[in-house]
């Protein structure tokens, strides 16, 4: 009895809660965060790996964000892909003026000067910004006509 | 034993006869031909071809039929039918299309016509037959999915991915890892991460039975691939993990070597054990049957735990240099040390929305942003309020007078920590040895691991004392110790389950302060050792690299005259080999000295 107490206080330790909730938000916009399902943050805390992953899908290339509305101007596939999944770490970053996501959706641009190109999201981030229901294609398109 | 020589005759006829001929390109003789040539030779016993079957343990880890094209899964007769369907005239696919549940890929198979021959599918074995006969396909096919496939990722190197410990959970420390499939682009971002995870539904399955089956068996685990942007919402932003990348010695040919093999083993199946069948352990199939010969797998004892197979893989001399990614948090936590506590306090304010951005300065609403974003992954926030107020600290951000932002610095490299398991010889008057398959405990050095985290399994004591005896077993042993401050307000906890005499187990609970050099906490807890018990217990510890010492005072409140004072002193003298120093007295009883040295590996 005491081997299987131990066993079960063993198992629940370490991979308890290995595939306990996290919510991906999905979508176009601001927000696509993941989020943990606060009722399980006692279980959280004995986590071990996330290392779920879900039933049916046939292997792929999976992103949350796709289908998203489409762009006018730009008709970059992995520009619009990248814009849609990481809106918010790009609205950060505009607004920053610097950093790594600015760096990449330039480099997928082709833009010539990123240096310049940051500094102009920055300076029209209220305009490309808009509001905070704006979505992926919305920013793109601007950004794009900069 | 004529009996068996017509069995085996008959068997060979039954499988002689099980061919069609017809369907090949080439002639009946000349495929005989080339079967007699490749038993002579034995190919089937090569090595690189076991391991692209996944061999181990004279059977394969995969379980799907799919994987296979004969009936007894051996060796054997997987290179006579993979023979003979690399041969296979492609004209027999012709109009057949096989569906496949693709709705979230960016990438659509056809999976029909010629995607669905031998040598498309599996690339890798075909390209193991054309070398090993030195002959070339009759026909040319298309592979019209396997060619888009490589052609999107356009793979110029690869990088494996550790994540660290999160806070507040040693059992992380175990890991995890993934590798990255760096492409054309400069950006990091923009890389592809191909991660093995077990196929369970987190939704609907009970947490115990996850761990039992986690355990002992009972799910399979299978390959995925998706954006490392992804990925990264995951481990960096989500459960605060650090993230080391680790860029390894692959050449663009090899790193498209290696997707054309996990090409072949995308929709398979193995068995998924937590400790040795996991993650790490299939990424490493995927390195070897990039690199043959360099023999990864079997440098393991007992577990397979992630951070080591980054060690072994260093070893192996693949990796070239790395890279370190903070977590959110300690990002914030870095962008928090050039402001002052007002500013600090302010960002957290604004973070929540209960005070507007309008007149702060950049750096305080760069924190702002960021403090944002980590409440609302904790849930504190909702999506629709986070949305509303990050967009607001945005707007006045991008007004603000722009500052320099604090670099962040490189944490060390977890290849320079010690390896998992330990065996020490001890001296108490006694000898006493010490066994521990894994992984680390908190009196250890620090180097490359997460101060206050540790975790151990199976921590055993034997005393010899004219006779063996077992003296301790330590089951489970974990200890979260994480820094009390302004941002994160985790208590602190321990926990451990052993054997000493009898069965004791004990929980404790608190709040500790850690910096580079100190660690101070003060936990209370119960126990139970044949009696119930109520606890104190106090630690304190001062560390420069990898010495360090400790003291402890335990105070039990029902049964006082057991109070213990420890004190530890721990000096690492090369990589992998420590000496450690104890003494122990519990007051009004007995006192113990203890020297011992320790080896890891």
């Amino acid at each position: 009895m005491k081997k299987i107490l131990t066993s079960l206080a063993l198992a629940s330790v370490l991979s308890t809660a290995a595939f306990a909730g996290a919510n991906t938000q999905t979508g176009c916009g601001l927000g696509t965060l993941v989020i943990k399902d606060p009722d399980s943050a006692l279980l959280y805390a004995l986590q071990a790996t996330t290392n779920g992953t879900s039933g049916n899908q046939t292997f792929g290339i999976t992103s949350g964000t796709l289908n998203c509305q489409e762009t006018k101007f730009v008709k970059n596939e992995k520009a619009i892909n990248f814009v849609n999944a990481n809106l918010d770490a790009l609205s950060n970053e505009a607004a920053l003026g610097e950093g790594e996501y600015l760096d990449t959706l330039a480099e997928l641009l082709n833009v010539e000067d990123s240096n310049k190109f940051k500094a102009d999201l920055r300076a029209n981030y209220l305009a490309i910004y808009n509001s905070s229901s704006v979505v992926g294609a919305e920013v793109l398109d601007r950004a794009s006509t900069l | 034993m004529k009996k068996i020589i017509l069995f085996l005759c008959l068997c060979i006829f039954a499988k002689a006869d099980f061919y069609d001929y017809s369907k090949l390109s080439i002639s009946e003789n000349e495929f005989k031909e080339l079967l007699k040539i490749s038993q002579d030779k034995k190919l089937y016993k090569n090595q690189i071809w076991a391991n692209l079957l996944h061999f181990s343990n004279a059977k394969s880890e995969i379980i799907n039929d799919g994987f296979f094209y004969s009936k007894e899964r051996n060796l054997k007769s997987e290179f006579e039918a993979s023979l003979y369907n690399f041969f296979i005239k492609k004209d027999i696919f012709k109009g057949q299309k096989e569906e496949l549940n693709q709705k979230d890929s960016a990438l659509i198979f056809t999976n029909d016509n010629d995607n669905l021959h031998f040598r498309c599918k599996f690339p890798k074995r075909s390209d193991f037959i054309i070398k090993a006969l030195d002959i070339k396909p009759k026909e040319e096919l298309e592979c019209s999915d396997l060619n888009n496939f490589i052609d999107y990722i356009n793979p110029k190197s690869i990088s494996i991915v550790f994540p660290a410990a999160y806070l507040n959970s040693p059992a992380s420390m175990f890991g995890h890892t993934f590798l990255l499939v760096n492409t054309n682009y400069n950006s990091r971002l923009l890389s592809f991460a191909i991660n093995w995870a077990a196929d369970a539904d987190e939704k609907t399955e009970n947490m115990l039975a996850f761990s039992f089956k986690g355990l002992f068996g009972g799910y399979v685990g299978k390959y995925s691939l998706k954006p490392y942007y992804d990925m990264l919402k995951t481990y960096k932003d989500s459960e605060n993990r650090d993230l080391y990348e680790y860029d390894l010695d692959f050449s663009a040919e090899e790193s498209k070597d290696l997707l054309k093999h996990l090409w072949e083993i995308k929709d398979s199946e193995a068995e998924y054990l937590f400790l040795n069948k996991n993650c790490s352990y299939n990424i490493l199939w995927l390195l070897e049957n990039t690199r043959p010969n360099i023999n990864l797998r079997d440098k393991f004892f007992l577990t397979v735990a992630p951070s080591n197979t980054i060690q072994k893989i260093n070893e192996a001399k693949l990796i070239k240099t790395y890279h370190y990614r903070a977590s959110k948090l300690n990002t914030i936590l870095n962008q928090a040390k050039d402001l002052n506590f007002a500013d600090i306090k302010d960002a957290k304010s604004i973070s929540k929305g209960t005070i507007e951005p309008k007149n702060h300065s950049y750096k305080t609403l760069a924190l702002a942003n960021n403090l944002s974003q980590y409440y609302t992954s904790k849930g504190k926030l909702s999506i629709d309020e986070y949305k509303d107020i990050s967009h607001k600290i945005s707007s006045e951000l991008s007004l603000a007078k722009e500052e320099k932002l604090r670099e962040i610095p490189k944490k060390t490299s977890i290849i320079l920590a010690n390896y998992p398991a330990k065996i020490g010889v001890f001296y108490n008057k006694n000898y006493l040895l010490n066994f521990r398959p894994a992984m680390h405990d908190i009196f250890e050095s620090d180097v490359g691991f997460t101060k206050g985290s540790g975790i151990s399994f199976f921590d055993t004591w034997l005393e010899y004392d004219k006779k063996i005896k077992l003296k301790n077993i330590d089951f489970i042993n974990l200890t979260s110790l994480s820094d009390f401050n302004y941002i994160n307000h985790s208590l602190s906890y321990m926990l451990k389950i052993a054997y000493e005499n009898n069965f004791n187990a004990s929980l404790y609970t608190g709040f500790s302060k850690i910096n580079e050099y100190f660690l101070a906490s003060l936990l209370v807890g119960a126990s139970y050792d044949k009696r119930f018990n109520i606890n104190l217990k106090s630690i304190m510890q001062f560390s420069l690299n990898a010495s360090k010492i400790s003291f402890i005072y335990d105070k039990k409140f029902i049964k006082n005259k057991e109070d213990k004072i420890s004190l530890k002193i721990y000096q690492q003298l090369i990589k992998n080999t420590a000496l450690s120093l104890e003494y122990q007295k519990i007051l009004k009883s007995s006192e113990e000295f203890k020297i011992g040295f320790s080896y890891y590996f």
